[in-house]
């Protein structure tokens, strides 16, 4: 899959809003990040979700051992060599440092420390509970001063609460593209183009959306549908490519740049003006049950997930459904949990594959033989 | 015969500290089955909760039988009669009549204490990949599976205390997959010391410690967490002043390599404290005085001229032959993993303070200036430390498959060179025993910096 | 009547056999080389005239490595899903299948109920392991490859190999004997090596009796002894272990395909 036009499209948006003095907050960590809050300041979040290749991977062995998660070596490797297509990432303002996972403190650090930007900080709670709600908060409190004290002024409740809204009503329309009949790569273009631009895509995003669900694409119907858990497949990444080439067909992406994004919406309700907004994101936080950040429950919360799934799927469709954990090699929270998933998914009669990889352009043959044995294991 | 049993005869304490950490398994199976104690797996140090509430603290390889538990059964048999160091003067007169069947047996008893303990790691290590662990893993956490898909349905609970090392946390969840029988007790320290966060990290200590009355049926007062930190503190006080005092000093009270030996054996014990708090500070109290004794007697060796090489770190494994390498090249190897952690930090037991309060302040002060919330901060630790220790040069041990400590390296590197001045070398670690000849052409490289 | 061609296309050996009504008539197998595609169809055109056939009378499935390259394959199959077939044709029975070939290995998990795989894992990152490990090592002792197995077996004792790594384990080799262990001791360190590491990735997936062992190398006695030490029982080993791939693609073939030309 060939991401070269929305890269350049991304730039010459991001260049547009560098123009209006908007300042630019790039961060890898996931989940857990106050993008309404970056929002609110007037900065614009620039998600990382781009996916990596041997020079790149090369490129940060001058800060971090190869036994480190590809993702964060090649976003490492990124800011080093800066290619063609990511001229953009110069215009990165600050980095926020945050604990996601070991990967993203490292890398952040890194990326902050050698490439001269500026590094802020939001640390997560291990646990979702009572207190690490209110942990939650008080690092809200302190990005928000973090925020103040570079644009010399208060950020308005008002401000948070518009953002609020405004990223809510976004991953609203988000969630439907999980729900459409079309290829996945198609959708999985879609989804990138989503996430990097943010809300700013949302008119663009409902017209797409719409015209899909008035002309279906069809899929052919000797492809194995699959739900793809685990690791995101970022941008410029031919993941989708070899499991497409190889007869499957993503019908859901249970990742962090999908399924996990949106399950945080928060009811309509919920969002009271009267009320302090940060206890509006730290609902958001609480409702991120999926997140591989957290612990003790992410494996049942996953594996409950995906049977629901998987049996609604059966009911609805009449159609096998396969089970993709998607590893990056090195990948703390997916890789030691893929044996346990992988476990007790089989014992409720789903079938898994676990294909670890790196970006390695080496590693493509092993994949795609993983991939399409597999998807002949499902005939 | 080992380069080191010689030496160790003459420590009696040593004997104790390593015939409790290899016949845990007699000692736990009484515990659990004659005097119905609650078991509970701990990592790290984190075992004061445990101690507090009343249950048994174990590091679960002490589960295993070790294979010359035999022979360390008789020396226990023979020193409850007689007492340790009768046993321990007993043994090394005899060796010293050179009577080859009794040297043979003194020998097998003390032979390797470290050797045989790693081979134990080693075989969890195998059991823990067998069982689904990936290899992209550390050392120490392939053997921590390992240890628990063996012998983690003999613990009623695991105590679990999150870090900044993301595989480590997911580690202690995937537990309760691996054996669905015992209670998993947590304790989520809050990742930086900001507002009130002290308050939040002490609410989370007490919900623990309600976990563990409802374990144990009893009630924990602030009276047992401060009898238990009370022993606690003499033990880190030992242990401090072994590294400081001692370590670091000009004279040892034996060969360095032998010195190296016990801080590795005392860096392992420290974990749960051999299940036995009071009985451990004993041993370490006991230690510390016959090293000082030894010292003010001038038995043992002047090390002035040899360099003080900080190996860290350590805990998540290293290559045990290191510091024989390294005394054979004309250097000592120290070891202070725990002091530069902070977990040797002595916790306040005043009768007017909260000690529930107190060691919430003593987990975020480790978790903030100890590993540290971010790379600056760990650095800092391994400078402050090499700095303390007086190190001549830092051996970094960058494990395979270590996502949290390994990567600080190139960050530490610069400021060692930047602020210390002073030689520092990474030597790649997978597995125990796996490339010593490598690890020897290295440290030779780095020694002849010394010459 | 219609024949099948399975055609498996190994990174140092490839292997061609023509079925029929599910019986194997002929068989060849060669060196790859680096132009398989050349011994590829080598093979075919010889398999064709010595067979009395034309390309119309047969259809071709391909498998292994080298699958989606050969251009007479009418349609490909991972070679995962071919020898969970090909093994079923000497042991209609079998529940699992440890394939160790020149450059990877493998191991599956079969259904009883219904033939097909329902798990695997595969070895193709590293050469220890694989066939390759016992060639550099026999290569390092100056001792032929198809001696090497009997040569270990004759030792009671096995020298330890620590190294994970093929290139280290052949210093550590040099290392042992230059230390005075024996050539036996050290081979029988070699295929103990080589067992645990195979046995320990297949334990993971949850093989078990009736195992098959297939394969160049199951040819090796010594791998086979650990092997089955290591896993706890015997195993079987096909009286064609190398070819249970291509004649499981061509047995795919013939029930994908018989329909058409029946």
């Amino acid at each position: 899959m060939d991401d070269s036009s929305l890269l350049s499209e991304f730039t010459l948006f991001l260049k547009e809003k560098k123009q209006e003095g908007i300042k630019v907050i790039a961060y890898l960590a996931h989940d857990n990040i106050p993008e309404e809050l970056i929002d609110a300041a007037g900065f614009f979040p620039l998600r990382l979700i781009f996916g990596g290749n041997d020079e790149l991977m090369d490129a940060s062995h001058d800060f971090l051992p190869p036994s480190t998660c590809a993702f964060a070596q090649s976003c490492i490797g990124l800011f080093s060599v800066k290619p063609n297509d990511y001229k953009f990432l110069e215009m990165v303002d600050y980095i926020i440092v945050s604990n996601h996972c070991v990967s993203d403190i490292c890398v952040s650090e890194i990326i902050s420390k050698y490439f001269n930007i500026p590094r802020l900080n939001f640390y997560v709670s291990y646990t979702i509970n009572e207190n690490s709600l209110k942990y939650f908060k008080l690092e809200l409190q302190d990005f928000r001063n973090q925020l103040e004290v570079i644009i010399d002024r208060k950020i308005s409740d008002d401000d948070i609460h518009n953002s609020i809204l405004k990223f809510n009503n976004f991953k609203k329309k988000f969630l439907e593209i999980n729900e459409l009949e079309m290829l996945g790569s198609e959708k999985l273009k879609l989804i990138h183009k989503s996430m990097l631009f943010g809300p700013d895509f949302l008119h663009d995003l409902e017209n797409l959306i719409q015209k899909v669900k008035n002309a279906p694409q069809s899929v052919s119907n000797t492809s194995k549908d699959v739900l793809l858990t685990g690791c995101s497949i970022f941008i410029n990444d031919n993941m989708i490519d070899l499991i497409e080439e190889g007869g499957g067909n993503i019908v859901f992406f249970d990742t962090w740049i999908g399924n996990h994004y949106y399950s945080q919406i928060i009811e309509s309700n919920l969002i009271d003006r009267e009320n302090d907004p940060l206890d509006v994101l730290v609902l958001r936080f609480k409702n991120n049950i999926y997140g591989d950040h957290s612990v003790p429950d992410f494996l049942e919360q996953k594996v409950s997930f995906i049977q629901k799934y998987f049996e609604n799927y059966k009911k609805n469709k009449g159609r096998k459904l396969g089970v993709i954990n998607h590893i990056i090699k090195f990948c703390d929270h997916i890789s030691l949990m893929s044996s346990f998933l992988k476990e007790t998914l089989q014992e409720k009669g789903i079938q898994v594959l676990n294909v670890e990889r790196d970006y390695s352009r080496a590693n493509r043959g092993q994949l795609s033989t993983r991939i399409e044995a597999y998807l002949e294991m499902m005939k | 015969m080992s380069l080191i049993a010689d030496e160790i005869i003459q420590f009696s304490s040593v004997l104790r500290i390593a015939y409790n950490l290899l016949t845990g398994r007699n000692y736990l199976k009484r515990k659990k089955f004659r005097e119905k104690e609650i078991l509970v797996a701990v990592t790290l140090p984190f075992s004061d909760l445990p101690f507090a509430a009343g249950t048994i603290p174990v590091f679960p390889i002490r589960m295993h039988q070790f294979e010359i538990s035999q022979y360390l059964t008789y020396l226990g048999s023979a020193s409850s009669i007689f007492g340790w160091n009768t046993v321990s003067n007993f043994l090394g007169f005899i060796r010293n009549l050179g009577i080859n069947e009794v040297s043979k047996i003194v020998d097998n008893i003390i032979e390797d204490v470290i050797d045989i303990i790693n081979k134990k790691y080693n075989e969890m290590y195998d059991i823990g990949i067998e069982n689904g662990i990936s290899s992209d893993f550390c050392y120490g956490l392939k053997s921590l599976i390992g240890m628990h898909v063996t012998k983690g349905s003999n613990v009623n609970a695991c105590f679990n205390v999150t870090i900044r090392c993301s595989a480590y946390n997911k580690y202690l969840e995937s537990l309760k997959a691996i054996n669905q029988g015992p209670k998993q007790i947590w304790v989520d320290i809050p990742p930086r010391n900001i507002g009130n966060a002290i308050e939040l990290l002490t609410e989370n200590i007490s919900t623990a410690l309600n976990e563990f009355e409802k374990l144990t049926g009893n009630n924990v007062t602030d009276n047992d967490l401060r009898n238990h930190f009370k022993i606690g503190n003499q033990v880190k006080r030992s242990y401090k002043n072994i590294i400081y005092d001692i370590s670091a000093s000009d004279f040892y009270p034996c060969n360095p390599a032998t010195f190296s030996e016990i801080m590795a054996l005392l860096s392992i014990t420290f974990q749960d404290y051999n299940s036995n708090a009071a009985r451990y500070r004993d041993n370490i109290v006991s230690l510390e005085k016959e090293m000082r004794e030894r010292i003010r007697k001038g038995i043992g060796m002047d090390v002035s001229k040899m360099p003080r090489i900080f190996v860290t770190p350590m805990f998540g494994g290293w290559e045990p032959k290191s510091h024989e390498i390294i005394y054979e090249l004309g250097g000592r190897a120290l070891y202070a993993d725990w002091e530069l952690l902070k977990l040797l930090e002595e916790i306040p037991t005043g009768p007017h303070t909260n000690p529930s309060e107190e060691y919430a302040r003593f987990l975020m002060r480790a978790t903030e200036t100890g590993i540290g919330c971010d790379n600056e901060k760990l650095t800092d630790s391994y400078l402050r430390m090499a700095s303390d220790l007086n190190a001549d040069g830092l051996i970094f041990f960058q494990l395979f498959g270590c996502h949290s400590i390994s990567n600080c390296y190139t960050m530490l590197r610069e400021k060692v060179r930047r602020e210390l001045e002073i030689p520092i070398t990474a030597i790649t670690f997978n597995k125990i025993g796996e490339n010593v000849e490598q690890v020897k052409t290295r440290l030779g490289a780095f020694m002849e910096m010394f010459k | 009547m219609k024949t099948f061609i399975g055609i498996d296309i190994g990174s140092l050996a490839t292997k061609i056999v023509l079925l029929s009504n599910g019986k194997m008539l002929d068989h060849r197998t060669e060196r790859s080389t680096y132009d398989f595609k050349k011994i590829g169809h080598k093979l075919f055109d010889d398999l064709l005239e010595k067979n009395d056939l034309e390309k119309s009378d047969v259809f071709v499935m391909s498998t292994g490595y080298g699958r989606n390259t050969i251009d007479i394959a009418d349609d490909r199959v991972t070679e995962i899903t071919a020898h969970a077939k090909g093994t079923q044709y000497f042991f209609p029975d079998v529940h699992s299948v440890i394939d160790i070939g020149g450059q990877d290995s493998k191991a599956i998990v079969i259904s009883k109920k219904t033939g097909n795989v329902v798990d695997f894992q595969m070895n193709d990152k590293c050469a220890a392991g694989t066939g390759r490990f016992l060639e550099v090592m026999a290569h390092a002792l100056e001792v032929p490859i198809d001696q090497f197995g009997d040569l270990a077996l004759r030792s009671n004792k096995s020298a330890s190999i620590s190294s994970t790594c093929t290139v280290f384990a052949e210093s550590e080799v040099i290392s042992l004997f230059a230390r005075g262990a024996s050539k036996e001791e050290i081979a029988s360190g070699i295929h103990r090596s080589i067992a645990r590491r195979v046995a320990g990735m297949s334990k993971r997936i949850g093989v078990g009796p009736k195992l098959v062992f297939c394969g160049g190398v199951a040819k090796n006695p010594a791998v086979k002894k650990y092997l089955e030490e290591e896993l706890g029982y015997a195993v079987e080993t096909p009286e064609f272990p190398q070819l249970t791939g291509a004649i499981g693609a061509a047995l795919i073939a013939e029930t994908n395909n018989s329909h058409k030309y029946s």
